[in-house]
């Protein structure tokens, strides 16, 4: 009797162990083994700028401006293949990388890669981070990196924008760093991604550029618009995250001062969302928001967004 | 190895064999058994965790807040408010993320579906709503109750209100009462001072119906619905004004008040306030 005992309280310890082990990794084993590799890239909006047409669909800003980047450069890192289930680690790119999605014509680049997958399906999730000095420079200026390290910044973005012979020069240094994670995969909407038996899967993060310039955080009805940029970037027409802070979205101005009209005589009005603190209602605000929401997986597959501040 | 196969047959068969195997074979055969039951309910053991609670009842008001009529705005203005109405319903009151994921996914205004044009805030399970829209008197102490609710028990991190001119959603307060709103969603009437500027006010506002415009969502809570207890929203009436300039008003009505017209920094400041989720708080408190 005292050995059939034995054998019981073994067999539920056996069976419970079993259990965990083939609900963890056999189907796993089974499927074979893969790698991912992930690239990052801007698309039409950094290679050609607005306006510019993709599918039957034109962007271009409804007051008249058209726009260039000449450098647009983010870090990415801590790249995480997650478990769906269990939420657990299986893959990871643990480092940082920074590069100029604009460099190249704006090509798409290799960022890094996760390699001897099991060929199931995972959570993707990753981070814009704020640069540090352990991150890998892959095509930026170098220049540019190190102040974006002493400074601290995420984004550092350079472009021009004209309308009616006045060009505005801009440079945009953000920090918003922020965790992407639970991502859902732009290419067939599912969440994550599929890694295939013997085969090397591709991955993109997509920085959305067009987001910086939308007049709403909300659903719906929006916009592209850079009066409200150019009114405040001085008799100089260089504009800075600085000037950004200036303008107000309660009170939107010109560069003349006088109230902010579309081109129907009706006041601009830039969207919040409801999301921004009552005393943030400046457009550097609004636009450091909508960078944070402006990172995609796969074409335009979102991710639950966190911030990392 | 297929852990969600047709168990019952395989045992059956294991039970069989059982009955003519040596004592070794038997405790072998036992925990293959044991494997194949525990593997079965182990491995969905993660998606029934994700199920909403029971069923409950309760109540739902609307309040206004008790300093909205006097304050001081982020502009330097005195505002004392005379008329504070507005239409609000339907609410929804929402868990934020399925239960068993709280922990993972509190709520925040910084969790959201990334891309804000499209905005899919992580709500989780409704766990009550009003479904009709009422009219609230945002000076009165007391709260308008606007109904029961059946709804599930939890714990609400995120609401979010709709505030729809009347007649556009069904009617939850008496007709008669939509009339003193004269179309709109909000009314108000006071009087702003500064310095030496006094400027008695009266404005009336629909908001634009674009996008979400007319829905504020994504609004922060932390209470737990349960049955027999009232969930309160209360409007703070004086952070829609926070950002207000009354200077920037011109148009006086016939009564002498200036009116919060369109295209002033005074309506686009308070039209922000009226869809900021800093507008809004929610609490519980017993049933009366």
């Amino acid at each position: 009797m005292k050995h059939a005992t034995t054998f019981f309280a073994l067999a539920l310890v056996l069976a419970a162990s079993l259990t965990q082990s083939a609900c963890t990794s056999e189907d796993e084993d089974a499927a074979g083994k893969g790698d991912l590799l992930f690239y990052a890239g801007g698309g039409k909006a950094l290679q050609e700028g607005f306006p510019h047409t993709e599918g039957n669909t034109e962007y271009s800003f409804v007051d008249g401006w058209s726009l260039q980047f000449t450098k647009y450069i983010v870090a990415f890192g801590n790249i995480e293949l997650t478990d769906p289930d269990s939420g657990k680690v299986k893959g990871s790119f643990d480092d940082a990388v920074v590069l100029d999605l604009k460099a190249g014509d704006g090509a798409d680049l290799e960022i890094a890669s996760i390699t001897g997958m099991s060929a199931v399906r995972y959570d993707v999730g990753f981070d814009v981070p704020i640069v540090d000095g352990g991150a890998t420079n892959l095509n930026a200026d170098a220049e540019i990196v190190t102040k974006m390290i002493e400074d601290g910044y995420s984004y550092w973005i350079e472009g021009y924008a004209s309308k009616d012979g006045r060009t505005v020069e801009f440079s945009l240094r953000l920090s918003v760093a922020t965790h992407y994670s639970e991502c859902v995969n732009g290419k067939d909407q599912t969440t994550g991604v599929a890694i295939e038996n013997n085969k090397s899967i591709g991955a993109y993060i997509y920085a959305h550029s067009l987001h910086l310039f939308w007049d709403t955080l909300a659903s719906g009805d929006e916009d592209l618009r850079f009066d409200a940029w150019a009114a405040v970037a001085g008799e100089d027409d260089y504009l800075t995250e600085e000037d950004l802070a200036n303008q107000d979205l309660t009170d939107l101005r010109d560069e003349n001062g006088d109230p902010l009209l579309d081109k129907d005589g009706g006041a601009v009005f830039y969207n919040d969302g409801g999301v921004l603190p009552p005393d943030q209602l400046n457009l550097l605000a609004f636009v450091e928001y909508a960078a944070r929401y402006g990172v995609h997986f796969n074409g335009v597959g979102l991710c639950v967004t966190e911030s990392l501040d | 190895m297929n852990l969600h196969g047709p168990p019952a047959s395989i045992f059956a068969f294991e039970v069989e064999t059982m009955t003519r195997s040596s004592p070794v074979t038997k405790y072998i055969l036992l925990i293959a058994a044991m494997v194949l039951v525990f593997g079965h309910f182990s491995c969905d053991a993660d998606n029934d965790a994700e199920t909403s609670g029971e069923s409950i009842r309760f109540q739902t008001g609307v309040v206004g807040s008790p300093d909205a009529a006097a304050f001081t705005n982020d502009k330097g203005w005195a505002v004392e408010l005379s008329k504070a109405e507005m239409v609000v319903g339907p609410i929804y009151f929402y868990s934020s993320t399925p239960l068993a994921r709280l922990f993972k996914r509190l709520f925040s205004p910084r969790l959201a579906y990334a891309c804000p044009a499209h905005a899919q805030y992580d709500k989780g399970t409704v766990l009550g709503e009003v479904l009709k829209q009422y009219v609230v008197d945002l000076l009165d102490d007391g709260v308008t109750f606007t109904g029961a609710s059946d709804g599930q028990k939890g714990r609400c991190r995120m609401f979010e209100l709709h505030i729809h001119p009347p007649g556009e959603i069904e009617a939850g307060s008496a007709e008669g009462e939509f009339e003193r709103l004269s179309g709109f969603s909000i009314h108000v009437e006071g009087e702003a001072a500064k310095d030496d500027a006094i400027a008695p006010f009266e404005g009336y506002l629909t908001i634009p119906d674009e996008g979400t415009m007319r829905v504020v969502e994504n609004i922060g809570a932390d209470m737990e619905l349960k049955d027999g207890s009232t969930a309160v929203v209360r409007v703070l009436a004086e952070a829609w004004f926070a950002n207000v300039d009354f200077d920037s008003l011109v148009e006086q009505n016939e009564q002498g008040r200036y009116e919060i017209t369109e295209n002033t920094q005074a309506y686009n400041a308070w039209l922000t306030g009226v869809r900021s989720r800093y507008s809004y708080e929610a609490y519980t408190e017993p049933l009366k």
